[in-house]
C-alpha cells in the first residue's frame, strides 16, 4: 500500500535537521504497523510522510502504486480526504464546532450533501460509544471522549489507512486500552494501520514494530 | 464550487463571524460607513443634478436668450448718453429693434419673441417688490416651461393686450405675502395701477421675482424711456428691447446660431450692455461640473471603502493566524489549498456584504438629513443600491484574497504543530 524508498527528510531549521535517514519501509495492505522510538526521534515526521501531509526531501513514496512527488495539491488533499484517516495525540478537534460537527467535516471536502453528512457522522459516532454526545463542544468532553471523536472523524470516510500518533499518549491507562481495543477492532476489519507510541506495553500488542533512534528506522522488536 | 457547497461556506462565515460579535461589528463598521456614505452622496447628486437639469430644460434647449443689461458705470458717461445743461441727460442701452430685425434676417428659420423691459418700480400697498417687470405677448409662455399657480396665464385672456393685469412669478407673490394673499388683488407699477390675474412658475433664471404685463400695455403705459431723479438732476435711459428670446426649429442649430449673434452683438454694441444666455451651453457646462463632482464623489467613496476594506484585511489576518490548528486539522482530513482559501474568502465576503447591507439603510437613512443639509432632494436610484452593494462585495473579495491565500499556503505540518 505504501512503499519508501531511500527516504530523507531534513527541516531547513538552524543547519538543518536530518530528522529520517535513508528510510525504506514497505507496509502492506492489512498490516498493523507500531512505530517505536525516543522523543524526537523522527517518529512524527515518519507519520507525516506516510498521510501525505508532508513531502520528503529525498527517495521516493509511492502510495498504492503511484510516486506522491508527481501528485497535486489537489490530488494529494483528495488521497487525504478519501484513503487516510488520522488520529492525533492532542486530538485537534475544531474547538467551535460540535462533535457531530467535527465528524462531519471530511465529509465536506467530499461534497457530501449535509444531510448525508450527519447520517453518517452519527452512525460512526454510535461506533464508538458517543451517541450521546453528538451537540457538545470538544471542551465538554473527557479526554477519552475527545479522541474517540477524532477516532470517529478519522473512520466516517471509510479509509484504507488509519494513521495514529501516541493516540494514548494524552489519556489514562484505562482509556487508552480501550482505545487500543479501537484499533484492534479495525485491524480485524482488515483495516491498514500505522500507530505510533512510546509505550513498550502498547507495542507489545501490535504484530508488526518498526523501530527508529535518530531517523535511522529498523525493523523489528529489539 | 456549487450553490449549495457556497451556501454552506457563507454559512459557517456567518457562524464563525458570530462567535466574535463585538469584532465582527467593528470590522463592519468601516464598510457600513463607506457604503453608507456612497449611497448618501448618490443620492443627493443624483437629486442634485436632477433639479439643475429640470430647471435648465425649463429654460428650452432651444432657446437663445438675450437681455438688456445696464453696462458699468464707466461707460455709460462717456458713450451713448448725451447731456444738456440743465443736468439732464439721456442713456440708452440693450437690445434695439434693429437687434431684432438683424437676427430675423440672419436666422430666417428661428421665431424671434420680444419682451419690453419696463424700469418701474413695483408696489402692493406700501410693500415695495424687487422685480423685473417685462411686458411680453401670449406666446412668449410657450417658449419656456411655466406651469400656472393660481388664476390665469397672460396668454389666457385673448384681447389681454392693452390692459391693466398683471402675472407674478411665484417669488415675487411670496414676497409679497403669498399666492393666495396676491390673487386678485391691485398692484402698482410706477404710477398705473395693475390687476393681479395669475401665478405662475417659471426657470428662476429667467424670472425669480418677476411681474409679466401684456406687451402693448407697457408700451402704451410706460414707452421705452423711463426717468430717474437724483438730486436735482433727471436721467433719462432708453431701452428699446429688454428681451429677444430666440427660439430654433432644433437643439443641434443652436451653437452655430449662438455664435453668430454673439458675433453680431459684438459687433453692433460697443458697450457690453446685453446677456446672452443659452440654456444648452449651460446645460452641458453643468454636465461637465458634475462629472467632476462625480468623480469626486467616486474617490471620497473608493477612500472610505478601501480603509473599510483594509480594517476587513487586518481582522482577517488575525483570524487566519488564530486558526492555524484548525487549518492544519482541515487540511489533515481532506481540505485542498483551494478549499482553504474559499472558507476563509466567503466570510469576509459575508462579512463585507452584510457591512454593504446595513450601509445601504444608513446610506438611505441619512438621505432626509444630507437632504436638509444641502438643500438638494435625494433620489434613491436602484442602480445606486445595486452598485453599493456590488462594490461591498468586490470589498470583501480583493481584501479577503490575501488573508485566504495566506492561510491556503500554510503548509499543514506546521500548522498541526503550532501552538
Ligand atoms: N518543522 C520542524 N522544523 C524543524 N525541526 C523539526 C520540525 N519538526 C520536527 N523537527 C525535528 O525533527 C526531529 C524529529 O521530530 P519528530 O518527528 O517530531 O520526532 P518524534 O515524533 O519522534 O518525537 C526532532 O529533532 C525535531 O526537533
Ligand atoms: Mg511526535
Amino acid at each position: 500500500m505504501i512503499r519508501l524508498v531511500n527516504i530523507g527528510k531534513t527541516y531547513p531549521a538552524g543547519a538543518g535537521v536530518r530528522a529520517l535517514i535513508s528510510v525504506n519501509l514497505h507496509i502492506r495492505e492489512g498490516q498493523y504497523v507500531g512505530i517505536l522510538g525516543p522523543s524526537g526521534s523522527g517518529k512524527s515526521t515518519l507519520l507525516n510522510l506516510l498521510g501525505l501531509l508532508d513531502v520528503p526531501t529525498s527517495g521516493e513514496l509511492r502510495f498504492e502504486g503511484r510516486d506522491v512527488a508527481t501528485l497535486s495539491d489537489q490530488e494529494l488533499s483528495r488521497l487525504r480526504g478519501r484513503a487516510i484517516g488520522f488520529v492525533f495525540q492532542s486530538f485537534h478537534l475544531v474547538s467551535h464546532l460540535s462533535v457531530s460537527e467535527n465528524v462531519e467535516l471530511p465529509l465536506f471536502y467530499q461534497g457530501v450533501p449535509h444531510r448525508e453528512r450527519r447520517e453518517r457522522a452519527r452512525a460512526q459516532l454510535a461506533c464508538v460509544n458517543l451517541a450521546h454526545r453528538l451537540h457538545h463542544l470538544p471542551r465538554q468532553l473527557s479526554g477519552g471522549e475527545c479522541q474517540r471523536t477524532a477516532i470517529a472523524r478519522a473512520l466516517v470516510t471509510e479509509p484504507k489507512l488509519v494513521l495514529a500518533d501516541e493516540p494514548t499518549g494524552n489519556l489514562d491507562s484505562k482509556t487508552g486500552t480501550e482505545i487500543l481495543a479501537l484499533f484492534d477492532a479495525l485491524h480485524a476489519q482488515g483495516k491498514t494501520l500505522a500507530v505510533i507510541t512510546h509505550d513498550l506495553s502498547v507495542a507489545s500488542r501490535i504484530p508488526r514494530i518498526v523501530r527508529i533512534a535518530d531517523g535511522i528506522l529498523s525493523e523489528g522488536a529489539a | 464550487m456549487n450553490a449549495a457547497w457556497a451556501m454552506e461556506l457563507a454559512r459557517d462565515g456567518i457562524r464563525n463571524l458570530r462567535r466574535h460579535k463585538l469584532r465582527s461589528t467593528l470590522t463592519l463598521l468601516g464598510v457600513v460607513f463607506g457604503v453608507g456614505a456612497v449611497v448618501t452622496m448618490l443620492a443627493i447628486g443624483e437629486g442634485a443634478q436632477r433639479t439643475v437639469l429640470r430647471e435648465i430644460e425649463g429654460l428650452g434647449l432651444n432657446n437663445i436668450i438675450l437681455d438688456s443689461v445696464q453696462p458699468p458705470e464707466a461707460a455709460r458717461d462717456t458713450s451713448s448718453s448725451s447731456s444738456n445743461r440743465r443736468g439732464m441727460s439721456l442713456f440708452s442701452y440693450g437690445l434695439t429693434e434693429r437687434d431684432t430685425a438683424r437676427i430675423e434676417a440672419l436666422i430666417p428659420t428661428a421665431s424671434v419673441a420680444v419682451g419690453h423691459l419696463v424700469k418701474q418700480k413695483v408696489f402692493q400697498g406700501s410693500t415695495r417688490l424687487d422685480a423685473r417687470v417685462l411686458g411680453v405677448r401670449p406666446d412668449y409662455f410657450s417658449l419656456f416651461r411655466t406651469e400656472v399657480i393660481a388664476g390665469h396665464q397672460l396668454s389666457d385672456i385673448a384681447d389681454i393686450n392693452g390692459q391693466p393685469v398683471a402675472v407674478l412669478t411665484e417669488p415675487a407673490a411670496v414676497a409679497l405675502g403669498g399666492v393666495g394673499a396676491v390673487m386678485g388683488r391691485t398692484i402698482r407699477i410706477g404710477w398705473d395701477y395693475f390687476e393681479v390675474i395669475g401665478v405662475i412658475r417659471m426657470p428662476s433664471r429667467l424670472a425669480a421675482a418677476g411681474v409679466f404685463i401684456p406687451f402693448r400695455t407697457a408700451q402704451r403705459l410706460f414707452g421705452t424711456t423711463s426717468v430717474k431723479r437724483e438730486s436735482g438732476s433727471l436721467e433719462f435711459t432708453r431701452t428699446e428691447v429688454g428681451q429677444i428670446v430666440i427660439r430654433m426649429p432644433d437643439a443641434l442649430f443652436i451653437e452655430d446660431a449662438s455664435k453668430a449673434i454673439a458675433h453680431l452683438i459684438r459687433e453692433t454694441h460697443e458697450t457690453s450692455d446685453v446677456s446672452t444666455m443659452v440654456p444648452l451651453d449651460l446645460l452641458q457646462s453643468k454636465q461637465r461640473t458634475q462629472r467632476v463632482l462625480n468623480m469626486v464623489l467616486i474617490a471620497i467613496a473608493a477612500i472610505s471603502l478601501l480603509v473599510g476594506g483594509i480594517g476587513i484585511m487586518n481582522i482577517m489576518l488575525a483570524v487566519v493566524t488564530e486558526r492555524i490548528p484548525e487549518i492544519g486539522v482541515r487540511r489533515a482530513i481532506g481540505a485542498s489549498q483551494r478549499d482553504i482559501m474559499w472558507q476563509f474568502l466567503a466570510e469576509t465576503v459575508v462579512l463585507s456584504s452584510v457591512g454593504g447591507l446595513i450601509g445601504v439603510l444608513l446610506g438611505a437613512a441619512m438621505v432626509p438629513v444630507a437632504s436638509q443639509f444641502t438643500g438638494w432632494p435625494g433620489v434613491f436610484t436602484p442602480g445606486a443600491v445595486i452598485v453599493a452593494l456590488v462594490v461591498s462585495w468586490l470589498v470583501g473579495v480583493v481584501f479577503g484574497l490575501a488573508p485566504a491565500v495566506q492561510a491556503a499556503r500554510l503548509k499543514p505540518v506546521e500548522c498541526l504543530r503550532y501552538e
